[in-house]
């Protein structure tokens, strides 16, 4: 054990992890700067939803610590595997039964009245160790990824595809997505053969069309208003500025009015009630009306280093494992900054999606933190076996 | 034990791109809105955040020409409403109400609107400074009173068919206050409140004033004396003669400053709703146009002198009653005719073949000529709106009959400005001055904007000619048709009109204009007056006697105004006031009602019984009757059968 801590230690990636704590602690402040006046509205007092937001770190520091020491070998462990899909299962079956609903999406569950879960956050890292398990143990046993066939991921993609039609049972769109592509961009990157991944585009479509269908039979106000505006305020938001186009209207607001320089930290006004919720997935516009540029930059550069970062030991290591988690998780915080920003900005329809890090919200955080962890702990053995062999 | 896909690194490096791609779209996006959109958005996201509360400026008055007001505004707040910041809407509604005088279910109703800021018009807008008190006594939340006006007339209906009025947000919809809308607008000031949505007002943002601008004062050339003289005597008029119609200009005619300007019937602009719009959009005096009738006489007498084609104390001039034009017998307004006369007395006497006589000496092209130099035919372009140009013979139609009628006033179409301008130009020396009456245009600042000076057009005819017109017509006033408009050591000159209404073409029976135009004093003119009466009923008289007395009587009010002093020389008048002027009467008998009238007989005619045509006269003809009195005449339906 001493050991193995003075390896880790010596191989330890400090920029990442720097990175990762200052975005939090950033995303802290601004959620405390953002959500002031939402408190004062609710008649809470004004650091409520930071006071909540710290006691999310705390937990979130947890979790990436197991992350982080936990070795990410164990992930395709099948007892390990197994576990976690137990709890994927009984959260899944859960929030379809006794969700609470928020913000249109019926993704919430009470974790014993203390605090509000998202079950879709679980799913996207499950998701990632569960592709990233099974397919390195199908590698292994066929000697190669490449004589991996379809038939012997049948599993694996028909419990991903469960997911999906839970999650979008929850009417949770942007979850759907990211899940989706997590998952597609895995099993893009494990080697798997060509000819494999395209019967396995096939039978996605055959499934997607069917699933569509039936959430569609099921929900029949999938394609309720808000839904549709989503997509129709993008031509012209300011059309819509008293429906659908209100939330993207006030968000370009903040945005422009911040300019270049910003009007200064917690001199936002579109947070004092025009951007409602400005401390979730609007928390982009607060931070370009009150900082600027400067601001934006910082999220900016610091998402795309942890992210460039994870896909780059995914290309590099040795280790199919390592590779299709780091590479996963890489994924999963790029394309939902990627969702929130392009949502926010106007050149994609909004999501509903966090901007990871930054945005409020516990079980967030607590997952991000916790595949933040496991980043780190591959980064840590991918160095010492770089190390080791010079 | 670890397995090595190519592939996966290929896809990898796919992925990578990807993300760069995307990377690189949403910061060119951020950089539009945040960079070179930032302007745009903040200026949008100012007006989102601000409220105001308006500061309606002052609308601009109008003034007269010594600076005293004539329209301006009176403080009229009007109620706002924020319903965000009301705890009890309901109790606020149940408060206002009866303050306001309005049903409270409606107001309520308008104080629920999704709305910042709800005016609480019509039961809020422009209410008394007494309501206000009683509003602010009651210290309700999200009330607020905002600066409004109304228009207040101090004078009421003077001037009014002129001044037009303006609407419900102070909008000018006619006359003057639509001409010069524009102008007269201010640009409202207004507090702006930074709020919240929720409308809390923000700390760390200061309110802002917004600066307002009163609206500009317009200065008429109207003189309010002469005007209230004026409205005054044709108040009595249009009283007295049972009157359709009266219009009235007075002017300074050595510059086109028109000094009065009515027309009859007037209306309370503050009341205009019910009123017909064919009264307030109408402004006579340069709406109207009909037949001038005598007082078109004067041009022709203008240009026969210009000419030098008559001497008016030497040439004589034999009127039987008639006179033959292309086969067209063309009577004169006296049956029997004048007989021998100077034609001074032909002006004197406003002798109809006289007058043919002159325009014939003129030639035909050449008065047209005249008539066109004197203004007739065309705007004045005073700048009143609603000006007409009347109508002229054209050249080609020109022919004898027309030339003939048109010597004496008929069978063209003027407008009442333009016989002013045109008999203005003839007595001043010449000159042919545009009307004006708006003098300066001053901004708020004080700055003048706009600054009308006299404004010469030509010269028509020279100053000697224009010296022989004055003693003419101020001989028709001592010795002629104008004498009632004779007043003692004020030399008034002027000219009688009589004319026939014309409608569709026809002329219409039994309805007459009946004019008077007259200056003073003769020598050195400081104002002239031209009085119109539509339609006088009651007594069937001719513009010598109805309108004349009103123009002699504004000028004898207005002397001292407009400078003039009275004077010892003066043409002598024919007749002491004491003496009883014996008339002799005529032979009506036979006659119809219009020919009766055409012959502007000058003595009050009673009417009896129905009819067209006079069957019976008393007293009889050749029996001499005071000029005070009356001859009745009795009428019949049908001709008698001798």
């Amino acid at each position: 054990m001493k050991k193995y801590l003075k390896t880790y230690f010596r191989n330890f990636d400090y920029p990442l992890f720097i990175t990762y704590v200052l975005l939090c602690l950033f995303g802290l402040i601004m959620i405390y700067s953002s959500s002031m006046m939402v408190a004062i509205i609710e008649e809470k007092p004004p650091d409520a939803y930071y006071t909540k937001q710290l006691t999310n770190l705390k937990i979130a520091a947890l979790a990436f610590l197991v992350g982080a020491f936990f070795p990410y070998k164990h992930y395709s462990n099948k007892i390990i595997l197994f576990i976690m899909m137990c709890v994927m299962a009984i959260l899944l079956a859960w929030v379809n039964v006794k969700g609470i609903s928020a913000g249109g999406s019926k993704s919430w569950i009470s974790l014993f009245g203390v605090m509000n879960f998202q079950p879709s956050e679980y799913a996207k890292l499950f998701v990632i160790l569960y592709f990233a398990g099974s397919l390195y143990k199908k590698g292994l046993r066929e000697n190669s990824i490449q004589n991996v066939q379809p038939n012997d991921i049948i599993y694996p993609i028909s419990i991903w595809l469960l997911i999906l039609f839970s999650v979008g049972m929850e009417t949770d769109l942007g979850a759907v997505m990211i899940i989706g592509v997590i998952a597609m961009s895995i099993l893009m990157f494990s080697g798997i053969k060509g000819k494999t991944l395209g019967k396995f585009a096939a039978v996605l479509g055959v499934f997607g069309t069917i699933i569509i269908g039936a959430v569609f039979l099921i929900k029949d106000d999938i394609i309720n208003e808000s839904r549709m505006g989503r997509f129709l305020v993008l031509k012209n938001p300011f059309e819509y500025i008293d429906g659908s186009g209100y939330q993207i209207v006030n968000g370009y607001l903040a945005i422009g009015a911040g300019g270049l320089e910003g009007r200064g930290l917690g001199q936002s006004i579109q947070k004092l009630g025009y951007l409602p919720h400005p401390e979730t997935d609007f928390i982009m516009a607060i931070i370009a009306e009150e900082l600027g540029v400067f601001g934006v930059g910082i999220v900016i550069i610091g998402l795309a280093f942890i992210v460039l970062r994870g896909l780059y030991i995914a290309m590099t290591t040795k280790d199919p494992l390592a590779r299709m988690i780091a590479g996963g998780i890489a994924v999963w915080i790029g394309f939902q900054a990627f969702l929130n920003l392009s949502g926010l900005s106007g050149i994609f329809p909004l999501t509903g999606v966090t901007l990871p890090f930054i945005s409020y919200g516990g079980t967030s955080i607590l997952l991000l933190s916790l595949a933040m962890g496991i980043l780190i702990n591959i980064s840590m053995y991918y160095k010492f076996d770089k190390h080791k062999q010079s | 034990m670890k397995w090595i896909s190519l592939l996966s690194k290929k896809r990898l490096k796919l992925i990578i791109y990807a993300f760069f791609l995307y990377g690189l779209a949403i910061i060119a996006r951020l950089v539009y809105v945040q960079i070179i959109q930032h302007e745009h958005l903040t200026e949008l996201a100012k007006a989102n955040w601000d409220r105001e509360i308006p500061f309606v400026t002052e609308r601009g008055n109008i003034v007269d020409r010594e600076n005293e007001i004539i329209v301006t505004n009176k403080l009229a707040p009007t109620l706002y409403f924020i319903p965000k910041q009301s705890d009890d809407i309901a109790l606020a509604a149940r408060q206002l109400a009866p303050i306001l005088k309005a049903d409270e279910a409606e107001l309520l109703k308008k104080m629920q609107k999704h709305a910042y800021l709800v005016k609480l018009a019509p039961e809020g807008k422009n209410i008394t400074e007494e309501q206000v008190e009683a509003i602010q006594a009651l210290r309700i939340k999200g009330v607020y009173s905002g600066v409004d006006y109304i228009r207040h007339y101090p004078y009421g209906s003077l001037l009014s068919r002129f001044l037009g009025f303006t609407g419900y947000d102070n909008q000018g919809l006619a006359g003057v206050e639509y001409e010069y809308n524009k102008i007269l607008t201010g640009n409202n000031a207004a507090i702006r409140l930074f709020t919240d949505a929720k409308n809390i007002e923000m700390a760390h943002v200061d309110d802002e004033w917004k600066e307002g601008e009163a609206g500009a004062t317009v200065q008429l050339t109207i003189d309010l004396t002469i005007q209230q003289v004026m409205e005054r005597e044709l108040a009595q008029a249009m009283q007295r003669y049972d009157a359709d119609q009266a219009i009235g200009i007075a002017m300074n005619p050595n510059t086109g400053e028109i000094l009065a300007l009515s027309s009859f019937p007037t209306y309370d602009p503050t009341n205009f709703k019910n009123v017909d719009s064919t009264i307030y959009n109408r402004n006579l005096p340069v709406f109207m146009t009909y037949e001038p009738g005598s007082t078109f006489k004067i041009i022709t007498l203008s240009a026969a002198l210009e000419e030098g084609v008559v001497n008016l104390e030497h040439d004589h001039f034999y009127d039987p009653g008639f006179t033959m034009v292309e086969g067209a017998r063309l009577r004169c307004w006296k049956r029997e005719g004048h007989k021998d006369e100077t034609f001074l007395e032909v002006v004197e006497n406003s002798c109809n073949p006289g007058f043919i006589e002159l325009g014939q000496r003129v030639g035909s092209q050449k008065l047209l000529r005249y008539i066109k130099d004197f203004g007739f035919g065309q705007k004045t372009g005073s700048n009143i709106a609603g000006e007409a140009s009347g109508i002229l013979f054209s050249e080609k139609a020109f022919g004898p009959v027309e030339h003939a009628t048109t010597s004496f006033g008929q069978g063209i179409s003027v407008t009442p400005i333009q016989q002013m301008q045109a008999v203005a130009a003839a007595i001043n020396g010449g000159t042919l001055y545009t009307p004006y009456v708006v003098s300066r245009i001053v901004a708020d600042d004080g700055e003048v904007v706009v600054e009308n000076k006299p404004e010469a057009k030509r010269q028509v005819i020279s100053e000697q000619t224009s010296a022989q017109v004055r003693h003419a017509l101020e001989s028709v006033v001592a010795k002629g048709s104008g004498k009632q408009a004779f007043r003692e050591g004020l030399r008034i000159g002027g000219k009688t009109g009589t004319a026939q209404k014309v409608e569709n073409g026809r002329y219409k029976d039994g309805d007459y204009i009946v004019s008077f135009i007259g200056f003073a004093p003769a020598d050195k003119p400081e104002i002239i007056v031209y009085v119109a009466i539509d339609n006088p009923k009651n007594h069937l008289q001719f513009g010598g006697l109805i309108a004349a007395p009103i123009v002699g009587q504004i000028i004898e009010d207005v002397a001292p105004i407009v400078g003039i002093e009275k004077s010892q020389e003066q043409i002598e008048k024919v007749t002491v006031w004491t003496d009883p002027i014996m008339v002799e009467v005529a032979d009506f008998v036979g006659q119809t009602v219009d020919e009766v009238v055409q012959q502007h007989y000058p003595l009050t005619i009673e009417w009896h019984g129905e009819g067209t045509i006079v069957s019976e006269q008393m007293p009889a003809a050749g029996s001499k009757l005071m000029q005070q009195g009356t001859l009745h005449l009795y009428l019949t339906e049908k001709k008698h059968e001798d």
